[in-house]
């Protein structure tokens, strides 16, 4: 329940052995490799990944696929999972033989060119088809169009352009402007905005000025001729006849597609996260050194780690020797926590924020109990934890979810549990009034938010008071560690002592302790503000440098208020749900008596919707300001640094979720 | 009639300091949800950063609901008898009770979500820059809390 302790060390092999080596390595998930100081001499070790183009083209062909997976019902997808679920052995298995993962690949790559052909020639056939079916009411053949003495324009203007010329059809346009022409032009309409003009191709005024016309007011000639010989009939109905073949055939394709996506697309996955995995292991090695036959690779490992890894390399008969190096003063090691299986859930806040220093504590054990009362406190429900609880325990033992799932579920579980407990103490029940529940419920409530938000209140800010003094209590027992306790107990040892005094002398004012009388407590208070004052002034190097810090270490105080008064938003996420659940059962109420007949089932779906709603806006709110409570007000009290994460060599599962360990 | 008066500027109270808080916590989780919305473009997995640095200048609307409840419930609207005869010199009281913890979390709200915006820029260049990006947008909250503590003791004060 640690930051754990990391150790840099030398992996030195002989070149034969890189692959089983690294490959050990990254199965152990413990060793971050990184930069090696040894001086590389030659080299003769490949570095580079043999297989990055085969990599790319399996990458481009999953793609393709997938696309042409069946698509599963969400219920589907969580019963059977997203992922292909198969043992360490298979999926190693799947990159034997090179030959067959390239001619696979090969045959996908076929098949992608062949589907995008095709797709792309019914865009095209569609594309004319729609041009055509346009002017299908004009009964001309194409191959009149342009002859030796006449030539024929299509012209099309826009709804918005037409509209924007009074309203007048494009014939209308063209005839106006060109009404001195008489019948040496004809106009043939097909509609307000279409329209095919002829005239004689040797009047080249009457085409100059036609052109004119086409320039100023934005219409647009649409080019049939030269692709076409019939009438647009015709022409329409080989285009018509071409698409359905053509559409005939890609549907057949895409059957075929689908067919060979479901007899391989598992192998291909377990294949791309096969290469995924060698990938890794050859940019580890990238940073490795070589000579002419040993390779080194130096690396951060988890300390606990290194009689581990070298059992496992002893036992597969690999030679390899790990050297221990020693860190220097200015390199700082990765950071990586581990905590008992109570805990762990609760890691997920604390890698949210980051990782602490690598001289810090790790926060999760101390945070665990705070978030699990500040969320029960912020959600206050006795109903929608049950319901989180019993969504935890499907994403546990039901649904087939990866392991960040999984471990996101066991800390839903424990949020569902503190819901539901401290809704219990506080009367929520989905915004049931308690007065009408069964008398054992009554008697268990408390507090009553609503009705008497004060006690909830002073609550509220009394955790906060707790964190706080507990923060200062973790930063000794840190700088203890750090071989500063000194310090430690001179930076926070007074403002725990004023803390103390203040609460007892509030305990001794409400007649809640009455050992000594109220005025011994002040003079504690007094005596801790002097403690203060006096103690802070030691850091300073000079005389007025002492006084001005010991005159400033008072106003450290506005920040324990103002982090103190920060909780005050564990009474508002509260009053916030209790208030959401009871506006919902009022709509329903208003919409079960207002309709008739159905009133009942409309209400029943306004209390399900509405209440998922609830659920899950207010679930949002008190994790988000639950864990911010923990990284603003508490974290700051002890945590100095923030740490590099730990980013061991490990096989990262995309597409596959390995079943055995 | 005058109780009527001094009713509605006990709810007047109330509803400023909740309005002005979300107010000031809408526009600045819109300003840090969209520095958010560009790193997300990039860097899609520092969503749960991206969402916790967004809900930080949430505070002030929480802060709002707080200063509300406690106004309605000190005034007796709330948790007590229902809604009681207030004269208009108390009913102004309550008023200005809500002032301090609605402005200041309208403002701070407001700035807030600029600076969480700037810390997101922070956290898209690295990461390890979480922590000092939450204490910078924090400080500015520093005014909001005290504007809740001042309409508190304005509240208490109320006899």
């Amino acid at each position: 329940m640690a930051v754990v302790e990391m150790k840099k060390v030398h992996f030195l092999f002989h070149k034969s052995d890189t692959e089983k080596v690294l490959t050990e390595i990254q199965n152990s998930s413990a060793v971050e490799v990184t930069g090696t100081i040894v001086d590389v001499d030659s080299g003769t070790v490949p570095m580079f990944f043999p297989n990055a183009t085969l990599f790319a083209e399996v990458q481009k062909s999953l793609h393709f696929l997938i696309s042409f997976e069946e698509n599963k019902s969400l219920i589907t997808k969580l019963l059977e999972g997203n992922t292909e679920f198969t043992s360490y052995e298979n999926v190693i298995a799947s990159l034997k033989d090179i030959s067959v993962v390239k001619q696979l690949t090969s045959d996908i790559l076929k098949l992608q060119n062949e589907e995008q052909q095709l797709r792309e020639q019914i865009r095209i056939l569609s594309e004319k088809q729609a041009n055509l079916k346009k002017w299908s009411s004009l009964d001309i053949s194409f191959a009149d169009v342009k002859t030796e003495y006449t030539k024929t324009l299509f012209l099309e203007i826009s709804e918005q352009k037409r509209r924007a010329s009074n309203n007048l059809s494009l014939k209308t346009i063209l005839e106006k402007q060109l009404e001195d022409i008489g019948e040496e032009i004809l106009f043939h309409e097909v509609s307000q905005g279409l329209v095919a003009v002829t005239f004689y191709t040797a009047d080249f005024d009457i085409e100059a000025r036609l052109r004119a016309i086409i320039s100023e007011n934005a219409i647009e000639q649409i080019h049939l001729e030269g692709e076409y010989n019939h009438t647009i009939a015709q022409e329409l109905q080989q285009i018509n006849i071409l698409l359905e073949e053509t559409k005939g055939l890609y549907n057949a394709l895409l059957g075929k597609i689908e067919l060979f996506t479901k007899e391989n697309i598992s192998d291909l996955k377990l294949t791309h996260d096969a290469l995924k995995w060698q990938e890794d292991r050859y940019a580890a090695l990238a940073l490795a050194g070589a000579t002419g036959a040993v390779v080194s690779v130096t690396a951060w490992i988890k300390s606990a780690w290194i009689s581990v890894i070298t059992k496992n390399f002893n036992n597969s008969g690999i030679p390899v020797h790990i050297e221990e190096i020693t860190i220097t003063e200015d390199e700082v090691p990765p950071v990586e926590i581990e905590n008992n299986r109570l805990i762990k859930p609760f890691e997920v806040i604390t890698r949210l924020y980051g990782m602490p220093g690598h001289k810090d504590l790790d926060p999760t054990l101390f945070l665990a109990g705070f978030f699990f009362i500040f969320f029960g406190l912020s959600l206050t429900d006795v109903g929608y934890g049950m319901f989180l609880m019993i969504a935890a325990l499907l994403l546990l033992f039901v649904f087939k979810v990866p392991k960040v799932i999984k471990n996101f579920a066991t800390l839903l579980f424990a949020m569902g549990a503190a819901s539901f407990s401290i809704g219990l103490l506080f009367g929520g029940y989905l915004g049931i009034n308690v007065a009408v529940l069964p008398q054992f419920l009554q008697s268990l409530q408390q507090f009553d938010p609503i009705a008497n938000p004060l006690p909830v209140f002073y609550l509220a800010l009394g955790l906060g008071v707790v964190q706080i003094m507990f923060g200062m209590v973790l930063k000794i027992y840190s700088d203890a560690r750090n071989n500063d306790l000194i310090n430690g107990l001179l930076d926070q040892g007074p403002w725990l002592f004023l803390f103390v005094s203040v609460l007892l002398w509030l305990a001794s004012s409400n007649q809640l302790f009455t050992a000594f009388n109220e005025q011994s407590f002040v003079y504690m208070t007094y005596m801790a503000l002097v403690l203060i004052v006096v103690t802070s002034g030691r850091k300073g190097n000079s005389v007025f440098q002492k006084v001005q810090y010991s005159l400033l270490s008072l106003y450290q105080s506005i920040g324990y208020f103002s982090d103190i008064l920060s909780y005050s938003r564990l009474l508002a996420l509260g009053l916030a749900t209790t208030a959401l659940a009871f506006a919902v059962n009022l709509i329903a109420d208003i919409v079960r008596d207002s309709v008739p007949v159905f009133g009942p089932v409309f209400a029943i779906v306004v209390l399900i919707i509405g209440h998922a709603f609830t659920l899950a806006v207010n679930t949002l709110g008190a994790f988000i300001h639950s864990a911010r409570l923990q990284f603003v007000e508490f974290f700051g009290k002890f945590i100095t640094d923030t740490g590099r994460s730990f980013k061991p060599l490990e096989r990262k599962e995309q597409y596959v979720t390995i079943t055995d360990k | 009639m005058e109780s009527l008066v001094g009713v509605g500027l006990v709810f007047a109270g109330a509803a400023i300091a909740a309005a002005l808080g979300f107010s000031g916590s809408a526009i600045g989780m819109g300003h840090a949800g969209q520095a958010a919305a560009g790193v997300l473009g990039e860097k899609p997995s520092l969503f749960g950063k991206m969402l916790l640095m967004q809900a930080l200048p949430g505070s002030q609307g929480i802060y709002g609901l707080v200063g509300a409840f406690l106004i309605l419930n000190f005034a007796g609207v709330l948790g007590g008898d229902g809604i009681t005869a207030i004269d208009i010199g108390t009913g102004w009281m309550y008023f200005m009770a809500g002032l301090p913890i609605g402005i200041a979390g309208f403002f701070s709200g407001m700035f807030q979500g600029l600076v969480a915006a700037s810390g997101i820029s922070m956290i898209a260049k690295d990461e390890s820059n979480m922590g000092r990006a939450i204490v910078l947008s924090v400080m500015v909250e520093t005014w909001a809390i005290f504007g809740v503590l001042i309409s508190f003791i304005l509240l208490i004060s109320i006899g």
